[in-house]
Protein backbone atom coordinates (compact mmCIF):
# COMPACT_ATOMS: atom_id res chain seq x y z
CA UNK A 1 0.00 0.00 0.00
CA UNK A 2 0.86 3.84 -0.86
CA UNK A 3 1.91 6.20 2.39
CA UNK A 4 -1.30 8.23 1.54
CA UNK A 5 -3.41 4.94 1.51
CA UNK A 6 -2.10 3.99 5.17
CA UNK A 7 -1.91 7.65 6.32
CA UNK A 8 -5.70 7.60 5.89
CA UNK A 9 -5.67 4.51 8.26
CA UNK A 10 -3.38 5.81 10.77
CA UNK A 11 -6.06 7.14 12.88
CA UNK A 12 -8.46 4.05 13.11
CA UNK A 13 -5.07 1.91 13.44
CA UNK A 14 -4.69 4.14 16.53
CA UNK A 15 -8.76 3.67 17.56
CA UNK A 16 -8.37 -0.17 16.95
CA UNK A 17 -10.73 0.14 14.27
CA UNK A 18 -9.52 -1.45 11.39
CA UNK A 19 -9.58 -5.23 9.81
CA UNK A 20 -7.18 -7.74 11.17
CA UNK A 21 -5.76 -7.55 7.23
CA UNK A 22 -5.96 -3.73 7.86
CA UNK A 23 -3.95 -4.17 10.87
CA UNK A 24 -1.68 -6.30 9.03
CA UNK A 25 -0.58 -3.97 6.29
CA UNK A 26 -0.08 -0.70 8.40
CA UNK A 27 2.01 -2.82 10.71
CA UNK A 28 3.99 -4.08 7.50
CA UNK A 29 4.48 0.02 6.78
CA UNK A 30 5.26 1.33 9.24
CA UNK A 31 8.12 -1.15 9.50
CA UNK A 32 9.65 0.20 6.58
CA UNK A 33 8.32 3.61 6.12
CA UNK A 34 9.84 6.79 8.38
CA UNK A 35 7.30 9.05 7.06
CA UNK A 36 4.67 6.91 8.12
CA UNK A 37 6.09 6.21 11.29
CA UNK A 38 6.04 10.37 12.16
CA UNK A 39 2.45 10.60 11.09
CA UNK A 40 1.84 8.07 13.64
CA UNK A 41 3.64 9.74 16.14
CA UNK A 42 2.19 13.40 15.16
CA UNK A 43 -1.13 11.18 15.45
CA UNK A 44 -0.19 10.08 18.75
CA UNK A 45 1.15 13.68 19.67
CA UNK A 46 -2.17 15.19 19.11
CA UNK A 47 -4.11 12.87 21.17
CA UNK A 48 -1.97 13.08 24.34
CA UNK A 49 -1.60 16.83 24.01
CA UNK A 50 -5.43 17.21 24.11
CA UNK A 51 -5.92 14.38 26.75
CA UNK A 52 -5.99 17.03 29.58
CA UNK A 53 -8.42 17.38 32.65
CA UNK A 54 -10.08 20.77 32.27
CA UNK A 55 -11.01 22.84 35.13
CA UNK A 56 -15.16 23.11 35.32
CA UNK A 57 -16.20 26.98 36.48
CA UNK A 58 -17.89 26.71 39.91
CA UNK A 59 -21.11 28.25 38.77
CA UNK A 60 -21.78 25.04 35.92
CA UNK A 61 -23.68 22.99 38.68
CA UNK A 62 -26.23 25.91 39.63
CA UNK A 63 -26.81 26.91 35.51
CA UNK A 64 -27.68 23.39 34.95
CA UNK A 65 -30.07 23.38 37.83
CA UNK A 66 -31.30 26.24 37.19
CA UNK A 67 -31.83 24.60 33.46
CA UNK A 68 -33.38 21.94 34.33
CA UNK A 69 -35.71 23.49 36.93
CA UNK A 70 -36.84 25.86 34.26
CA UNK A 71 -39.59 25.14 31.91
CA UNK A 72 -39.17 24.01 28.17
CA UNK A 73 -39.68 26.22 25.90
CA UNK A 74 -42.52 25.21 23.55
CA UNK A 75 -41.86 23.37 20.55
CA UNK A 76 -42.53 26.00 18.31
CA UNK A 77 -40.21 28.20 20.36
CA UNK A 78 -37.14 25.91 19.69
CA UNK A 79 -38.51 25.85 15.92
CA UNK A 80 -39.05 29.35 15.15
CA UNK A 81 -35.58 30.36 17.26
CA UNK A 82 -33.46 28.90 14.87
CA UNK A 83 -33.45 30.55 11.94
CA UNK A 84 -32.32 27.81 9.62
CA UNK A 85 -35.53 25.82 10.55
CA UNK A 86 -37.33 28.98 10.05
CA UNK A 87 -36.53 29.18 6.17
CA UNK A 88 -36.98 25.75 5.80
CA UNK A 89 -40.30 25.87 6.82
CA UNK A 90 -41.24 28.73 5.23
CA UNK A 91 -39.93 27.38 2.43
CA UNK A 92 -41.41 24.27 2.75
CA UNK A 93 -44.91 25.56 3.02
CA UNK A 94 -45.69 25.64 -0.61
CA UNK A 95 -45.02 22.26 -1.11
CA UNK A 96 -46.58 20.77 2.01
CA UNK A 97 -49.74 22.59 0.82
CA UNK A 98 -49.29 20.57 -2.54
CA UNK A 99 -48.72 17.30 -1.06
CA UNK A 100 -51.40 17.35 0.82
CA UNK A 101 -53.59 18.32 -1.99
CA UNK A 102 -52.26 15.34 -3.88
CA UNK A 103 -52.80 12.77 -1.02
CA UNK A 104 -56.48 14.05 -0.61
CA UNK A 105 -57.36 13.63 -4.15
CA UNK A 106 -54.90 10.08 -4.37
CA UNK A 107 -57.31 6.70 -3.59
CA UNK A 108 -55.47 5.22 -0.49
CA UNK A 109 -52.68 2.96 -1.25
CA UNK A 110 -52.35 -0.14 0.98
CA UNK A 111 -50.80 0.20 4.70
CA UNK A 112 -46.62 0.83 3.54
CA UNK A 113 -45.64 -0.37 7.39
CA UNK A 114 -44.04 -2.94 8.04
CA UNK A 115 -45.21 -6.32 10.24
CA UNK A 116 -42.16 -4.45 12.82
CA UNK A 117 -43.23 -1.17 12.42
CA UNK A 118 -47.09 -1.85 13.20
CA UNK A 119 -45.57 -4.16 15.98
CA UNK A 120 -44.30 -1.09 17.44
CA UNK A 121 -46.94 0.95 17.13
CA UNK A 122 -48.84 -1.51 19.14
CA UNK A 123 -46.17 -1.45 21.77
CA UNK A 124 -46.18 2.79 21.33
CA UNK A 125 -50.35 2.41 21.84
CA UNK A 126 -50.31 -0.20 25.04
CA UNK A 127 -47.78 2.09 26.43
CA UNK A 128 -50.51 5.52 26.12
CA UNK A 129 -52.98 2.79 27.54
CA UNK A 130 -51.07 2.92 30.64
CA UNK A 131 -50.48 6.25 31.03
CA UNK A 132 -54.42 6.74 29.89
CA UNK A 133 -55.54 4.36 32.58
CA UNK A 134 -56.89 1.49 30.26
CA UNK A 135 -53.65 -0.75 31.38
CA UNK A 136 -53.43 -1.50 34.53
CA UNK A 137 -51.16 -3.75 36.35
CA UNK A 138 -51.88 -4.91 40.51
CA UNK A 139 -48.82 -6.03 42.30
CA UNK A 140 -49.27 -7.84 45.42
CA UNK A 141 -46.58 -8.85 48.00
CA UNK A 142 -47.21 -11.70 50.50
CA UNK A 143 -45.84 -11.78 53.98
CA UNK A 144 -42.61 -13.59 52.86
CA UNK A 145 -42.21 -10.93 49.64
CA UNK A 146 -43.63 -13.02 46.84
CA UNK A 147 -44.61 -11.07 44.33
CA UNK A 148 -47.67 -11.38 42.01
CA UNK A 149 -48.69 -9.38 39.26
CA UNK A 150 -51.55 -8.95 37.53
CA UNK A 151 -53.07 -7.03 34.78
CA UNK A 152 -56.06 -5.66 33.21
CA UNK A 153 -56.43 -3.84 29.82
CA UNK A 154 -59.92 -1.89 28.92
CA UNK A 155 -61.14 -4.28 32.04
CA UNK A 156 -60.10 -7.51 31.04
CA UNK A 157 -57.48 -9.40 32.56
CA UNK A 158 -54.00 -9.62 30.01
CA UNK A 159 -53.48 -12.23 28.08
CA UNK A 160 -51.41 -15.67 30.58
CA UNK A 161 -48.25 -15.36 28.09
CA UNK A 162 -48.49 -10.95 28.55
CA UNK A 163 -44.44 -10.87 28.53
CA UNK A 164 -43.58 -9.18 32.10
CA UNK A 165 -40.09 -9.02 33.34
CA UNK A 166 -41.03 -8.76 37.29
CA UNK A 167 -37.93 -7.79 39.61
CA UNK A 168 -38.09 -7.37 43.22
CA UNK A 169 -35.76 -6.17 46.21
CA UNK A 170 -36.32 -6.44 49.89
CA UNK A 171 -34.85 -4.05 52.15
CA UNK A 172 -36.22 -4.33 55.49
CA UNK A 173 -40.18 -4.25 55.27
CA UNK A 174 -40.38 -1.97 51.79
CA UNK A 175 -39.89 -4.02 48.69
CA UNK A 176 -39.05 -2.58 45.17
CA UNK A 177 -40.59 -3.70 42.87
CA UNK A 178 -40.33 -2.92 38.93
CA UNK A 179 -42.03 -4.47 35.94
CA UNK A 180 -41.58 -4.29 32.20
CA UNK A 181 -43.40 -5.49 29.55
CA UNK A 182 -40.48 -7.08 27.76
CA UNK A 183 -42.00 -6.85 23.97
CA UNK A 184 -39.00 -5.55 22.28
CA UNK A 185 -39.07 -7.24 18.73
CA UNK A 186 -35.92 -8.61 19.33
CA UNK A 187 -37.47 -11.27 21.63
CA UNK A 188 -39.05 -12.96 18.92
CA UNK A 189 -37.96 -14.86 15.86
CA UNK A 190 -40.69 -13.89 13.36
CA UNK A 191 -42.70 -11.03 13.59
CA UNK A 192 -45.36 -11.09 10.22
CA UNK A 193 -48.73 -10.24 9.08
CA UNK A 194 -51.27 -12.66 9.37
CA UNK A 195 -54.29 -12.70 7.62
CA UNK A 196 -54.16 -8.74 7.16
CA UNK A 197 -52.21 -5.99 8.53
CA UNK A 198 -54.47 -5.54 11.02
CA UNK A 199 -53.03 -9.41 11.96
CA UNK A 200 -49.89 -10.03 13.71
CA UNK A 201 -47.72 -13.37 14.16
CA UNK A 202 -45.32 -13.77 16.51
CA UNK A 203 -42.67 -16.31 17.81
CA UNK A 204 -40.83 -15.51 20.75
CA UNK A 205 -37.41 -17.08 20.71
CA UNK A 206 -37.40 -18.24 23.97
CA UNK A 207 -40.38 -20.62 22.99
CA UNK A 208 -40.26 -21.44 19.14
CA UNK A 209 -43.15 -24.01 19.13
CA UNK A 210 -45.65 -21.47 20.28
CA UNK A 211 -46.91 -18.44 18.45
CA UNK A 212 -49.08 -15.48 19.18
CA UNK A 213 -51.76 -14.07 16.80
CA UNK A 214 -52.63 -10.71 17.65
CA UNK A 215 -55.75 -8.90 15.85
CA UNK A 216 -55.17 -4.90 16.59
CA UNK A 217 -58.04 -2.86 16.57
CA UNK A 218 -57.61 -0.12 13.03
CA UNK A 219 -58.44 2.88 15.30
CA UNK A 220 -56.40 2.45 18.51
CA UNK A 221 -53.86 -0.40 17.38
CA UNK A 222 -54.47 -2.04 20.76
CA UNK A 223 -55.24 -5.84 20.73
CA UNK A 224 -58.81 -6.43 20.11
CA UNK A 225 -57.58 -10.49 20.19
CA UNK A 226 -54.70 -11.79 21.85
CA UNK A 227 -54.72 -15.63 20.93
CA UNK A 228 -52.12 -18.17 22.11
CA UNK A 229 -50.82 -21.35 19.71
CA UNK A 230 -48.81 -24.32 20.32
CA UNK A 231 -47.55 -26.34 17.90
CA UNK A 232 -48.40 -30.31 17.64
CA UNK A 233 -47.67 -32.70 15.48
CA UNK A 234 -47.70 -30.29 13.12
CA UNK A 235 -50.99 -28.20 13.76
CA UNK A 236 -51.26 -25.43 15.76
CA UNK A 237 -54.02 -25.82 19.18
CA UNK A 238 -55.36 -22.70 20.78
CA UNK A 239 -53.79 -22.42 24.49
CA UNK A 240 -55.76 -19.12 25.31
CA UNK A 241 -57.82 -16.68 23.75
CA UNK A 242 -58.17 -12.95 24.96
CA UNK A 243 -60.56 -10.28 23.97
CA UNK A 244 -60.65 -6.67 24.68
CA UNK A 245 -62.99 -3.81 23.55
CA UNK A 246 -60.59 -0.87 22.68
CA UNK A 247 -61.61 2.36 23.35
CA UNK A 248 -60.11 5.22 20.94
CA UNK A 249 -57.15 6.80 23.08
CA UNK A 250 -57.58 10.81 24.20
CA UNK A 251 -54.10 11.43 23.57
CA UNK A 252 -51.97 10.51 20.66
CA UNK A 253 -50.01 7.75 20.60
CA UNK A 254 -45.80 8.54 21.67
CA UNK A 255 -42.96 7.52 19.60
CA UNK A 256 -43.39 3.65 18.45
CA UNK A 257 -39.68 2.80 20.95
CA UNK A 258 -41.71 3.87 23.93
CA UNK A 259 -41.97 0.87 26.71
CA UNK A 260 -44.16 -0.17 29.53
CA UNK A 261 -41.87 -0.02 32.57
CA UNK A 262 -43.36 0.60 36.10
CA UNK A 263 -41.27 0.91 39.51
CA UNK A 264 -43.20 0.83 42.89
CA UNK A 265 -41.95 0.65 46.51
CA UNK A 266 -43.98 -0.91 48.77
CA UNK A 267 -44.74 -2.60 52.35
CA UNK A 268 -43.98 -6.33 52.54
CA UNK A 269 -47.44 -7.68 52.22
CA UNK A 270 -49.15 -4.71 50.74
CA UNK A 271 -49.97 -4.24 47.33
CA UNK A 272 -50.15 -1.30 44.92
CA UNK A 273 -52.04 -1.11 41.35
CA UNK A 274 -50.07 0.92 38.70
CA UNK A 275 -52.33 2.40 36.44
CA UNK A 276 -49.35 5.28 34.66
CA UNK A 277 -46.35 4.71 32.62
CA UNK A 278 -43.42 5.49 35.01
CA UNK A 279 -40.31 5.58 32.79
CA UNK A 280 -38.50 3.96 30.00
CA UNK B 1 -46.59 10.85 37.54
CA UNK B 2 -47.87 7.60 38.85
CA UNK B 3 -51.42 6.60 40.31
CA UNK B 4 -50.45 4.54 43.31
CA UNK B 5 -53.39 2.96 45.53
CA UNK B 6 -52.35 1.35 48.65
CA UNK B 7 -54.53 -0.15 51.09
CA UNK B 8 -52.53 0.62 53.93
CA UNK B 9 -51.25 3.52 55.87
CA UNK B 10 -51.72 5.15 52.32
CA UNK B 11 -50.92 8.92 53.22
CA UNK B 12 -47.50 7.95 55.28
CA UNK B 13 -46.51 5.24 51.97
CA UNK B 14 -47.11 8.21 49.43
CA UNK B 15 -44.84 10.76 51.14
CA UNK B 16 -42.00 7.88 51.80
CA UNK B 17 -42.64 7.49 48.02
CA UNK B 18 -42.29 11.05 47.44
CA UNK B 19 -39.27 11.37 49.59
CA UNK B 20 -37.60 8.54 47.85
CA UNK B 21 -38.23 10.09 44.34
CA UNK B 22 -36.46 14.03 45.26
CA UNK B 23 -33.76 11.74 46.96
CA UNK B 24 -33.34 9.61 43.32
CA UNK B 25 -33.57 12.27 41.57
CA UNK B 26 -30.83 14.24 43.56
CA UNK B 27 -28.21 11.27 43.42
CA UNK B 28 -28.95 11.07 39.76
CA UNK B 29 -28.56 14.50 39.20
CA UNK B 30 -25.12 14.49 41.46
CA UNK B 31 -23.84 11.27 39.74
CA UNK B 32 -24.32 12.75 36.14
CA UNK B 33 -22.66 16.06 37.26
CA UNK B 34 -20.09 14.22 38.75
CA UNK B 35 -18.94 11.99 35.94
CA UNK B 36 -19.67 14.14 32.85
CA UNK B 37 -19.69 17.85 33.58
CA UNK B 38 -15.92 17.92 33.25
CA UNK B 39 -15.85 16.34 30.07
CA UNK B 40 -18.45 17.86 28.43
CA UNK B 41 -17.55 21.71 29.51
CA UNK B 42 -14.10 21.17 27.80
CA UNK B 43 -15.56 19.78 24.59
CA UNK B 44 -17.66 22.71 24.56
CA UNK B 45 -14.98 24.71 25.18
CA UNK B 46 -12.75 23.79 22.35
CA UNK B 47 -15.70 24.18 20.24
CA UNK B 48 -16.47 27.69 20.65
CA UNK B 49 -13.23 28.85 22.33
CA UNK B 50 -15.61 30.87 24.83
CA UNK B 51 -15.78 30.42 27.94
CA UNK B 52 -19.46 31.69 28.98
CA UNK B 53 -20.79 29.85 25.71
CA UNK B 54 -18.84 26.99 26.49
CA UNK B 55 -20.96 27.12 29.95
CA UNK B 56 -24.20 27.47 28.70
CA UNK B 57 -23.76 24.80 26.17
CA UNK B 58 -22.32 22.31 28.51
CA UNK B 59 -25.44 23.52 31.21
CA UNK B 60 -27.64 23.15 28.63
CA UNK B 61 -26.57 19.37 27.21
CA UNK B 62 -26.42 18.10 31.01
CA UNK B 63 -29.71 19.26 31.61
CA UNK B 64 -31.14 17.81 28.82
CA UNK B 65 -29.55 14.56 29.12
CA UNK B 66 -30.84 14.80 32.83
CA UNK B 67 -34.32 15.67 31.65
CA UNK B 68 -34.17 12.83 29.10
CA UNK B 69 -32.39 10.13 30.77
CA UNK B 70 -35.10 8.01 31.45
CA UNK B 71 -35.71 7.75 27.54
CA UNK B 72 -31.68 7.11 27.10
CA UNK B 73 -31.95 3.80 25.09
CA UNK B 74 -28.19 3.10 25.74
CA UNK B 75 -27.27 2.60 22.01
CA UNK B 76 -24.52 4.81 22.90
CA UNK B 77 -22.26 5.76 25.48
CA UNK B 78 -23.69 8.40 28.49
CA UNK B 79 -20.78 11.08 27.12
CA UNK B 80 -21.10 10.16 23.60
CA UNK B 81 -24.69 11.39 23.76
CA UNK B 82 -23.85 14.19 25.58
CA UNK B 83 -21.84 15.67 23.34
CA UNK B 84 -24.12 14.99 20.18
CA UNK B 85 -25.76 17.20 22.52
CA UNK B 86 -23.16 20.12 22.72
CA UNK B 87 -22.70 19.56 18.99
CA UNK B 88 -26.28 20.54 18.49
CA UNK B 89 -26.46 23.37 20.14
CA UNK B 90 -23.09 24.41 18.91
CA UNK B 91 -24.49 24.41 15.41
CA UNK B 92 -27.61 26.09 16.23
CA UNK B 93 -25.55 28.96 17.74
CA UNK B 94 -23.44 29.45 14.80
CA UNK B 95 -26.26 29.53 13.03
CA UNK B 96 -28.02 32.42 15.06
CA UNK B 97 -25.29 34.59 15.23
CA UNK B 98 -21.54 34.89 13.68
CA UNK B 99 -19.11 32.91 16.36
CA UNK B 100 -15.52 34.41 15.76
CA UNK B 101 -13.26 31.04 17.46
CA UNK B 102 -10.31 32.68 15.15
CA UNK B 103 -10.27 35.30 17.73
CA UNK B 104 -6.64 35.10 19.82
CA UNK B 105 -8.52 35.24 22.92
CA UNK B 106 -10.54 31.92 21.35
CA UNK B 107 -7.05 30.41 21.12
CA UNK B 108 -5.73 31.21 24.62
CA UNK B 109 -8.91 29.75 26.00
CA UNK B 110 -8.77 26.54 23.99
CA UNK B 111 -4.99 26.63 24.42
CA UNK B 112 -5.62 26.35 27.84
CA UNK B 113 -7.50 22.92 28.01
CA UNK B 114 -4.26 21.40 26.48
CA UNK B 115 -1.83 19.35 28.56
CA UNK B 116 0.91 21.49 27.51
CA UNK B 117 0.32 25.34 26.16
CA UNK B 118 0.53 25.49 22.14
CA UNK B 119 -0.72 28.27 20.97
CA UNK B 120 0.28 27.08 17.19
CA UNK B 121 -2.07 23.93 17.64
CA UNK B 122 -5.10 25.62 19.39
CA UNK B 123 -4.81 28.46 16.24
CA UNK B 124 -4.74 25.85 13.46
CA UNK B 125 -7.69 23.64 15.53
CA UNK B 126 -9.43 27.07 15.61
CA UNK B 127 -8.78 27.76 12.03
CA UNK B 128 -9.91 24.68 10.49
CA UNK B 129 -13.51 24.54 8.84
CA UNK B 130 -16.32 23.42 11.16
CA UNK B 131 -17.01 19.77 10.36
CA UNK B 132 -13.72 18.86 10.62
CA UNK B 133 -13.21 21.01 13.79
CA UNK B 134 -15.95 18.62 15.13
CA UNK B 135 -14.95 15.61 13.82
CA UNK B 136 -11.36 16.29 14.97
CA UNK B 137 -12.03 16.60 18.81
CA UNK B 138 -14.37 13.98 18.84
CA UNK B 139 -11.97 11.85 18.08
CA UNK B 140 -8.77 13.34 19.12
CA UNK B 141 -10.35 15.33 21.68
CA UNK B 142 -12.61 13.30 23.47
CA UNK B 143 -11.13 9.71 22.28
CA UNK B 144 -14.27 8.60 20.81
CA UNK B 145 -13.93 5.98 18.25
CA UNK B 146 -15.16 7.06 14.52
CA UNK B 147 -17.88 5.19 15.21
CA UNK B 148 -19.03 6.42 18.20
CA UNK B 149 -17.72 10.07 17.04
CA UNK B 150 -20.26 9.50 13.72
CA UNK B 151 -22.97 8.93 15.93
CA UNK B 152 -22.52 12.01 18.16
CA UNK B 153 -22.05 14.23 15.16
CA UNK B 154 -25.14 12.46 12.97
CA UNK B 155 -22.59 11.44 10.02
CA UNK B 156 -22.21 7.94 8.11
CA UNK B 157 -19.12 6.66 9.64
CA UNK B 158 -17.31 6.77 6.64
CA UNK B 159 -17.33 10.30 6.04
CA UNK B 160 -16.13 10.87 9.93
CA UNK B 161 -13.17 8.78 8.60
CA UNK B 162 -12.29 11.55 6.01
CA UNK B 163 -12.99 14.34 8.40
CA UNK B 164 -10.36 13.02 11.07
CA UNK B 165 -8.09 12.10 8.18
CA UNK B 166 -8.65 15.94 6.77
CA UNK B 167 -8.64 17.48 10.20
CA UNK B 168 -5.02 15.56 10.81
CA UNK B 169 -3.66 16.07 7.24
CA UNK B 170 -4.68 19.82 7.35
CA UNK B 171 -3.06 20.57 11.07
CA UNK B 172 0.08 18.58 10.19
CA UNK B 173 0.64 21.12 7.14
CA UNK B 174 0.30 24.06 9.21
CA UNK B 175 2.27 23.29 12.19
CA UNK B 176 5.93 23.96 11.51
CA UNK B 177 6.92 21.71 14.77
CA UNK B 178 6.88 18.18 13.65
CA UNK B 179 7.80 15.11 16.00
CA UNK B 180 11.77 14.49 16.19
CA UNK B 181 13.00 11.03 14.64
CA UNK B 182 14.03 9.88 17.81
CA UNK B 183 10.66 10.85 18.93
CA UNK B 184 8.97 8.69 16.33
CA UNK B 185 11.58 6.14 17.70
CA UNK B 186 10.03 6.04 21.19
CA UNK B 187 6.33 6.13 20.00
CA UNK B 188 6.74 3.30 17.91
CA UNK B 189 5.03 0.39 19.13
CA UNK B 190 3.83 -1.89 16.47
Amino acid sequence: MKCEAIEELLSRYLTDELSVEQKGHVQEHLKECVSCREALAFHRSLSSQMDAVVAVPSRLQDRMAEKVAAPRPAWLTRIFGDPTMKKILISSTAVTAMLAAAIIMTPRAASASTPTETFNKMRAALAMAMQNGELTLNISSDNKGTITVEGTLDGAPLPKDFPLLVHSTIDGNIIDVEVTADLAPANYSKIAYGKDHNTLELVPKAHPKTKTEIVLDPKSLKPKTWTTLQANDGLWEMVSKSEYEPKPSAKPAPKADTTIHAHVKMYVGGNASISAKNGG
Amino acid sequence: MTRIQRNEGSETALEFESAMQDDQRRIAFDLLYAEHAAPVYRFALRLCGNPDDAEDLAAEALAQGFRRMSGFRGDASPRTWLCSIVLNQWRMLRRKRPVDDHRLESVRHVADTFRFEDLDLAHAICSLPPQLKEAFLLVKGEGFSHAEAAKAARVPVGTMYFRVHSAVKQLRNKLTVHPTSEEVAIHHEV
